[in-house]
């Protein structure tokens, strides 16, 4: 309990009308929409950055734990104060504080809701992706805090794809800004560290989020099928077909009864299961794929196709799915909504083992559930909520379904987070070492358990101060002398798999050993030489590859241009460019540098679903899973990505699969003056919807370009989108006075950044990054400096490449514009020359593992 | 858990402890809620109204809580049912918050002044159309003086609810109709129908109602206005005052199922919902006289729902405006009427319709609401004009008579240039420049 004096302090620094704590009104934070509860002793409501700073400190000096709060429609018991505390709601600091069209970026409040910048975004051509079934209330907080995903993100992704930039107030009341507006800052990404971490590493205050292009045209259909099997035969198909729908929701007989019932919305209650799938895309281009997917369907037994001929007949379609809610609470006071992700492709399966768990326990069940991302959501219903018995037997149903999803390789919980409710499966998934290595992330950053305890961990994993911060390591610490030998001097040591490599780190970290890692060694060349280097390059090969789940598992020392060439054979690429041949897949994800197209698929972080990582202590932890859905606990594979492999050995990686694009083309564009290329390139940014690549390049090799500029447009995908796009960027050239441009089919803009780089060879190379808004203005700033000198800007990104430019005459201008510029390649006194706001955070993470710092030393920032 | 003293009887009956665990607490509603948008906080929102509700329920708070913070937020909800059309599961928050105010009023010691306010109000004033109007002449009389002007001027009114009663008086109109005799269809009769003039409508924005007239006898329809019909007993009714909210409807009943009419028109999106949906209810006990409530809510239609169906003629004359529409709480979250006032204003030639940005939002007026927490109407009308001031709309059209009076207070608050019109003022207008 609060005492009086501390409620009174706490008045006194935040003003009595920002702080609740009248017991009957407390009573209405006693839950979020789950079924945990424990009423809070007071209730905040900040109004800026400097308000929370305020509540930490307080709750530091009071000893009173802080539980974050969005709207509170979390389901797994998230924003609830368990056993008291005070809950820190953010309702009141809910504004949008920036709105950049031109860069697709915005800045706002943790408290806005997800529908109000969506629709905000939408009045001007924009949309934000992420789209949780509660985005009419649901926080950019909560949304960021438990990683929310929707019906959308099996071809868009889940919140994490979205989030650039965070300003958080850490447990001792530090106010950190992480990442930005720019991309690829050069710092550990613990933006996407924090993404999904339930509110149990900071408070987050301010969020810098990326948008999308509106999608101009959607077409929605609905078909039905025998059962939920052949429905699932259908969807794969469509998948191996190289289609990517936006949506495809699946419901199952009986939730359709349900919900016809009551809702009369015509669902084909006879059939085993049904299938909403939406297209988009160009006007053009939604019914020529709308029919394809149809004659695939029918091909695969659909019954009874329905296809929206007007938005009134979509939104019919979609009326059934969205009260599914509706008609279970119309059924029975209580439900139990439990969430879990196979790989799509057990999903049948999965749903089949469910059904027979819930009649051997007398339960009625029903299933709503996004086919394309196996992310499955029994609804459990509960007749009497107050039946401890029967409570017991839905546990046990819930359990059994988490099981199953671990053991089929997926995760249990792919949207709501693990919060109170599911803390105790987290075992189920994780092993000590992976769990232990949460707890140690955590420990760093709440050493005394101050925001929102008890979350995550199951309960016999100790967070405190009384817990010792190194409980964790001494398991995987080796002592000296251990049974390895330490390794001869002048060695390099190509290790066979995780188990060899974690025998070899331990060793060298027993001895004190400094060790460099060698991938492909395009990049660890121009490290200062150690007489020990760990090698992967035996680390090769595909263990798994899952073109019908959309994922592939390969060993790290594989060279990017091998696996591609597997992975054609089924018609799927992992959509990664490296200007290096050699580059295997572990130094790409260590290096984190992304072409052009990450415009259009995501950047090697949002690629990156799963990593096996032999941390510098000798452990080896599975970091995420091959599932596109899985929140549970930390988002451990982020850390690896664009860490310069010194937080660990990356030994294999899964990737996100993406269908080939069947199109692929671009134009040339000659520029005679950088502003007009410049301004031109402005206007183009407005269409990209389908494009991989925009780029101003001076310089480049480009046969049949004479003028000093060239401006390069890539568009992929859908033949009739790629045409569409490209329609619509030349018609916007014409009318701004552009020349005649070049028609290349085949060609991307990234190949052509891929080969510039290659070409560099004695020359320094200098990566700037600056909010996409701002790129002109730093080419601009930079004319003067870079005279003749080359260069390559990726316009949609943020980026700046030179080629032969003092480092230092790019890094000023991009500072002074709140970016950075590092060194690629060549020689500089400082190749970093930025200082991360997560700088302290950053040093204690690798202390965490490598206190000695023998673990790729000298390799990156920290 | 143990059971405070004060735990009333309304709250632990199967019906109440039903409606109750119905809602999930899944916050879907938290949005849609006017007052959660002023305060941010959950125990002025839905969620943490019925939440509240389930506590009193369950006998958490004892008698002191529940007619204190309990009542506190219970009454600050406008009872715009907004969250009514948000809520997935289906919860009936008008049942709910209605069966709370009438528990919480019975109890209530109310004082000296707001007792004798409240026998004027409710028992003299509203259910005697000839008294409301004889109080509006007088109200004339102080516009027309130019009293108002100085009162206004002078801002010699105390912030209050007596300044708020004040800034919500539209300009009142001296008029006279003849309520003894049907007014006659225009063209071929198509049927007759009979209007409910209501009591505020009648007495302040008499304007209002003569254009609903014409607009039915244009269109085919004889007009009649039965003798003995009283207002609808909704402001009463939803601070509790029950029984004399059944006596009133009782009285319209009678009055408007004595002769067999087409149609029972109403214009006043707030009084339609109460004449539709809650005169059945309040003869639950009566089953007998149940059966005449249904007959008679059957045939209540709102003006804009009968003329969508019924128009025969096209209003030509051209109206170059542009116009918003403010959707009634009333009229959209209770009677389900949202496209149909929309297609009859699209039919004016030149109107220039803008959709707000929250239609559906409330404009606080509610009732009496905006006279006794004048501060948060304040408040969900400013975000209200905030909205109508964006879309330029230089007639904001409406549909009710609470927020005729509250739009035409924030018109000159925000200092506007824009006018409030019911629909059917519109129509009207449209109509009288076809003909020149
Ligand atoms: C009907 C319904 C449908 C849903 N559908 C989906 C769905 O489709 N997909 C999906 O992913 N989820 C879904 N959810 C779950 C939930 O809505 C999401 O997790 C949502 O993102 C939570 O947002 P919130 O603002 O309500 O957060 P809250 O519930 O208030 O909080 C959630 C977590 O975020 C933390 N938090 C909140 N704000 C901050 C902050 N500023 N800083 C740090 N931590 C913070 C809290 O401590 C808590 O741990 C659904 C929920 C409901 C009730
Ligand atoms: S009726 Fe209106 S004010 Fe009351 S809780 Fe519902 S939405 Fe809020
Ligand atoms: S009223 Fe409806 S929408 Fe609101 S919390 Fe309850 S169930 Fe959810």
């Amino acid at each position: 309990m609060l005492s009086e004096e501390k409620l009174r302090d706490l008045k006194k620094r935040l003003g009595s009308a920002q702080v609740l704590s009248h017991p009957v009104e407390l009573l209405t934070y006693e839950t979020d929409a789950s079924m945990e509860r424990g009423r809070p002793d007071a209730v905040v409501f900040p109004r800026a950055t400097a308000d929370v700073v305020q509540i930490v400190r307080w709750a530091n000096e009071a000893g009173v734990a802080l539980i974050a709060r969005g709207a509170g429609t979390g389901l797994s018991g998230g924003a609830v104060a368990e056993h008291g505390g005070v809950i820190v709601a953010f309702s009141r600091m809910n504004r949008l504080l920036e709105f950049d069209e031109a860069g697709r970026s915005i800045v706002a409040e943790p408290g806005l809701v997800n529908l109000t910048l969506d629709e905000f975004a939408r009045s001007r051509g924009l949309y934000f992706p992420p789209d949780p079934a509660s985005g009419r209330s649901a926080t950019l907080g909560g949304n960021i805090a438990e990683n929310a995903g929707g019906p959308h993100c099996f071809k868009y992704g889940v919140t994490t794809n979205y989030i650039t930039g965070l300003e958080v107030v850490l447990a001792d009341g530090q106010v950190v800004h992480l990442g930005g507006r720019a991309l690829d800052y050069p710092e550990y990404d613990l933006v996407g560290l924090l993404t999904g971490s339930e509110g149990t590493l900071g408070l987050i205050t301010a969020v810098e989020a990326r948008l999308l292009r509106n999608t101009p045209a959607i077409k929605t259909m609905m078909a039905s099928f025998d059962s939920v099997e052949a429905a699932g035969r259908a969807v794969s198909a469509v998948i191996a077909h190289g289609l990517t729908p936006a949506t495809m929701e699946m419901m199952d007989q009986k939730i359709m009864r349900i919900i016809e019932d009551f809702a009369h919305a015509g669902l084909p209650v006879e059939a085993g299961a049904a299938l909403i799938i939406e297209a988009d895309g160009y006007a053009e281009s939604v019914t020529p794929q709308i029919e394809e997917i149809a004659a695939i369907l029918r091909q695969h037994a659909a019954r009874d196709l329905r296809i929206a001929g007007s938005a009134e007949e979509r939104d019919l379609i979609w009326y059934g799915r969205k009260s599914a809610a509706g008609a279970m609470a119309r059924l029975a006071p209580a439900y139990y909504l439990v969430d879990g992700t196979t790989p799509r492709s057990r999903l049948a399966e999965t749903l089949a083992a469910v059904n027979r768990l819930c009649e051997a326990e007398g339960l009625r069940v029903g299933y709503v559930f996004h086919a394309g991302d196996g992310n499955l959501h029994p609804f459990i219903l509960i007749p009497d909520p107050t039946d401890q018995a029967l409570l017991g037997r839905v546990w046990r149903v819930g359990e059994a379904f988490m099981r199953l999803c671990v053991e089929q390789g997926g995760s249990i919980t792919g949207e709501h987070g693990v919060g109170s409710e599911k803390r105790q499966y987290m075992p189920l998934m994780y092993n000590p070492d992976e769990l232990a290595v949460m707890v140690e992330i955590k420990q760093l950053f709440d050493p005394h358990d101050r925001l929102n305890p008890g979350k995550i961990f199951p309960g016999n994993q100790q967070i405190g101060k009384s817990a010792s911060g190194q409980a964790g390591k001494a398991a995987g610490r080796p002592t000296e002398g251990a049974g390895v030998a330490g390794p001869a001097e002048n060695m390099v040591y190509a290790v066979r798999d995780a188990a060899d490599a974690a025998d070899f780190i331990r060793s060298c970290a027993a001895s004190r050993q400094p060790l460099r890692v060698r991938g492909g060694g395009t990049k660890s060349a121009a490290l200062p030489a150690l007489p020990v280097t760990l090698s992967t390059a035996r680390l090769a090969g595909i263990e798994a590859c899952a073109p019908e789940d959309l994922y592939v598992t390969v060993g790290a020392g594989t060279p990017l241009a091998e696996l591609q060439a597997e992975l054609a054979r089924d018609g799927m690429w992992t959509p990664l460019v490296s200007p290096w041949p050699a580059a295997t897949i572990g130094g790409i994800v260590a290096a984190n540098l992304n072409a052009p197209l990450r415009m259009r698929y995501g950047g090697i972080r949002d690629l990156v679903l799963a990593a096996t990582v032999v941390l510098p202590d000798g452990r080896i932890i599975r970091a995420g899973r091959p599932v596109v859905k899985n929140v549970a606990g930390y988002d451990l594979p982020k850390l690896f990505v664009g860490s310069h492999g010194t937080l660990g050995l990356i030994t294999a990686v899964s990737l996100k699969l993406v269908p080939r694009p069947r199109a692929r083309r671009s134009f040339i564009v000659p520029v005679e003056t950088l502003d007009e290329g410049l301004n031109w390139a402005r206007q183009l940014l407005r269409v990209c919807l389908v494009s991989s690549a925009l780029l101003l390049c001076r310089g480049c090799d480009l046969a049949a370009v004479s003028t000093p500029y060239a401006l390069i447009y890539t568009a992929e995908g859908m033949p009739e989108d790629v045409a569409a796009e490209l329609a619509q960027a030349q018609q916007i050239l014409r009318a701004a006075g552009a020349g005649d441009s070049l028609r290349v089919d085949g060609l991307a803009g990234s190949d052509v950044w891929a080969s510039w780089l290659a070409a560099a060879t004695a020359e320094t190379v200098v990566r700037a990054g600056v909010a996409p808004k701002m790129l002109p203005q730093l080419a601009t700033a930079l004319a003067p400096a870079l005279g003749d000198a080359s260069f390559v800007a990726d316009l949609a990104n943020g980026q700046l490449f030179t080629r032969g430019a003092a480092v230092e005459a790019v890094r000023g201008p991009a500072r002074d514009l709140a970016g950075y510029a590092v060194v690629l390649a060549g020689t500089a006194a400082d190749r970093w020359g930025y200082v991360p706001g997560g700088l302290g955070l950053m040093r204690g993470l690798k202390a965490l593992w490598d206190a000695d710092g023998f673990f790729n030393p000298a390799a990156f920032i920290v | 858990m143990h059971m405070k003293d004060g735990v009333l009887a309304e709250f632990t009956t199967p019906e109440f402890r039903n409606l109750v665990a119905q809602c999930i607490h899944c916050g879907l509603c938290l949005q849609a809620c006017p007052t959660y948008d002023v305060f941010g906080t959950e125990m002025d929102s839905p969620r943490g109204r019925i939440a509240l509700m389930r506590a009193a329920s369950d006998g958490r708070l004892n008698g002191n809580e529940l007619h204190q913070v309990f009542a506190r937020h219970i009454n600050l909800c406008l009872a715009c049912l907004a969250c009514q059309t948000a809520c997935p599961s289906g919860v009936q928050y008008a049942r709910l918050i209605e069966i709370t105010k009438i528990a919480l009023e019975r109890r209530r010691r109310q004082g000296l002044i707001e007792r004798v306010v409240r026998w004027i109000g409710l028992r003299q004033a509203m259910p005697h159309v000839d008294q409301l109007k004889a109080l509006a002449r007088l109200l004339w009389l102080y516009q027309a003086s130019g009293l108002q002007h100085l009162v206004r001027r002078l801002n010699i009114l105390p912030a209050g609810p007596l300044r708020a009663a004040e800034a919500i008086l539209p300009p009142i109109l001296p008029r006279k109709r003849d309520y003894s005799r049907p007014a006659p269809a225009f063209g071929k009769r198509r049927g007759k129908v009979a209007f409910f003039y209501g009591c505020i409508q009648e007495a302040f924005l008499g304007a209002v109602n003569e254009a609903t007239i014409r607009v039915l006898q244009r269109n085919g329809f004889e007009v009649h206005f039965p003798a003995g019909q009283t207002c609808c007993g909704a402001a009463q009714l939803h601070i509790g005052e029950e029984a004399l909210a059944r006596d009133l409807a009782r009285r319209n009943i009678e009055a408007f199922l004595a002769d067999d009419f087409d149609a029972i028109i109403v214009n006043a999106g707030g009084c339609g919902a109460t004449l539709k949906d809650e005169y059945v209810g309040l003869f639950r006990d009566d089953p007998d006289y149940a059966a005449q409530a249904r007959a008679f809510s059957a045939k209540v239609k709102d003006i804009s729902e009968f003329l969508a169906e019924n128009l025969r003629e096209q209003p030509r004359g051209i109206v170059s405006l542009r116009a918003t529409y403010a959707d009634s709480c009333h009229l959209r979250h209770a009677q389900k009427i949202v496209r149909q006032p929309r297609s009859l204003l699209r039919l004016i030639p030149g109107l220039d319709l803008v959709e707000l940005r929250q239609p559906d939002r409330c404009c606080g007026s509610a009732g009496v609401y905006n006279i006794v927490h004048w501060e948060t109407a304040d408040q969900v009308l400013a975000t209200k004009m905030a909205d109508i001031a964006a879309t330029g709309a230089e007639v904001i059209v409406i549909t009710n008579t609470g927020c005729h009076m509250q739009l035409n207070a924030g018109v000159q608050k925000a200092g506007l240039n824009a006018r409030v019109m019911h629909l059917v003022e519109l129509l009207e207008l449209s109509y009288q420049r076809g003909e020149l």
